[in-house]
């Protein structure tokens, strides 16, 4: 019997035990099992790289500024902002809110100590934010993608207020500072819409956003 | 670079390249984090200050087996000045606020404490991980592969852009400007975009390249993700673990002793 491997062109034999490569997997889809993925591991790797990059605008606009303060604060949220505008425009697909969320609390909180507590009200707004994005005509319509952060922005800030009292509990007079922490950060988080709007208009200009 | 070349009994736990260190960095990875997660819990549900304070001797002795404690005096010195300033606050308020309920330094105190417990476990932590250990650990709890690719990348990638921060302000200092707290306060647009700018279209082409990379090398074909080598804790790891689970319950005890009202979760 002629096997694969002895005709002209045909592919070589697999080596035992290796993975078998198939080229669906480059558009994201599983070997083997004929399952298309959701996330293609190119999409996986942009949301990855945003992570890292709010992580470290948010050090770097605190090391410039000299620390926290009202300044320093609305900067650090129109950069988050306007990154998670960018990330939104660039991967026009349901979820990829949902997954930046859950990527950045999940580091938070195994490697850099963040609050367990913050877990539950940064998810329901990442939620919330994609549900009010289909709501609003899906990732498609540029419009239903700024007010989906502007609400992810105001539920994740009414949750950090409520992990905020969890901390200060024992002196509740404390909110009042942490409320207007929280007040002047959603004023940058608001200022990042237009800004972020306007940034995309130059990635599209320079092509880097195709859409 | 420096964290990937290292091999793989480097890596897991550490325990190879950190012979001769502080108990810290012999610790599993996993070890700190459970330690770190457990931390973070404990001190929302506590509120009492005698248990907060073991706690927080407790953290204070787990960390300074980093021996590091020029930085850690320097970290706490910090926390200590924020109370300082939170107390003139509260008494300005009280003075302006008759009716409010009186400044009470006990119970000022205890926000503070939760403070410098987690500083002291995170720290640990941060400082004694490489972040090829990271990685390693994090392919070993099995997340989900969506989950695991950017968290890996995320993790990965921070140290970059950290150094890509570095080039941009030296870039600038060349250039002669001097990015500074004042310049920033007078000109904070023009600031973001000589900082903020270079570093969005270094982190697109980044992601980009790295993206069409992993594809190439055929990341994503395994239906699951395993680890290149079983890590298993060693006894130090567990004998840590047993151990800041003790100090939680005595910590636990004690709040039940002082009773879980004024504060409590409970």
């Amino acid at each position: 019997m002629k096997t694969n491997a002895s005709r002209p062109g045909a592919p070589p034999p697999p080596v035992p035990g290796a993975p078998v490569l198939s080229p669906p997997a480059l558009s994201g889809t599983a070997p083997g099992r004929g399952r298309a993925r959701y996330w293609a591991v190119r999409e996986l790797v942009t949301v990855g790289v945003f992570a890292a990059l709010t992580k470290v605008s948010s050090l770097l606009v605190a090391l410039m500024g000299g620390g926290m303060n009202p300044l320093t604060l609305v900067l650090k949220n129109l950069v988050f902002t306007v990154l998670a505008l960018v990330l939104l425009f660039k991967l026009r697909k349901p979820g990829t809110l949902l997954l930046f969320t859950l990527v950045n609390v999940l580091v938070s909180m195994l490697l850099m100590g963040g609050g367990f507590f913050l877990l539950p009200s940064m998810l329901a707004a990442g939620l919330a934010a994609e549900g009010i994005i289909l709501l609003l005509g899906g990732y498609r319509n540029e419009m239903a993608l700024v007010a989906g952060i502007a609400c992810y922005d105001i539920l994740f800030k009414a949750g950090s207020f409520g992990v905020s009292w969890l901390f200060v509990r024992e002196q509740p007079e404390l909110l009042w500072f942490t409320g207007v922490v929280v007040a002047i950060g959603y004023v940058g988080a608001l200022a990042g819409l237009p800004v972020g709007l306007r940034f995309l208009r130059e990635l599209r200009h320079a092509g880097i956003v195709h859409e | 670079m420096r964290a990937s070349s290292m091999n793989d009994r480097w890596t897991a736990g550490g325990a190879a390249g950190a012979r001769g260190r502080g108990l810290m960095h012999r610790l599993d990875a996993r070890t700190k984090m459970a330690v770190s997660l457990l931390g973070s819990v404990a001190v929302m549900v506590l509120s009492d200050p005698a248990a907060l304070g073991l706690l927080l001797a407790a953290s204070a002795a787990y960390a300074l087996t980093l021996g590091r404690w020029r930085m850690l005096l320097a970290c706490h010195a910090g926390i200590a000045v924020l109370m300082c300033v939170a107390f003139g606050l509260m008494h300005a308020m009280h003075l302006a606020v008759p009716r409010m309920s009186p400044l009470e330094p006990v119970r000022l105190l205890v926000p503070f404490l939760r403070l410098a417990i987690m500083l002291n476990v995170v720290l640990a932590l941060a400082l004694s991980t490489r972040v090829q250990a990271m990685l390693s650990t994090l392919k070993s709890l099995r997340l989900p592969f969506c989950v695991y690719i950017p968290t890996a990348v995320m993790v990965r990638f921070v140290p970059s852009f950290v150094a890509d921060v570095r080039q941009v302000s030296e870039t600038l200092k060349t250039r002669g400007y001097r990015v500074n707290p004042l310049f920033l306060l007078r000109h904070p647009l023009l600031s973001m975009r000589l900082l903020f700018v270079p570093l969005v279209f270094r982190a697109l082409r980044a992601a980009d390249e790295l993206g069409i990379a992993a594809e190439l090398k055929g990341l994503g074909y395994a239906d699951r993700l395993r680890p290149c080598r079983t890590v298993h804790l060693a006894r130090r790891d567990w004998a840590a673990m047993a151990g800041a689970l003790a100090l939680v319950a005595a910590g636990v005890g004690l709040q039940l002793r002082a009773g879980w009202g004024g504060g409590g979760m409970f």
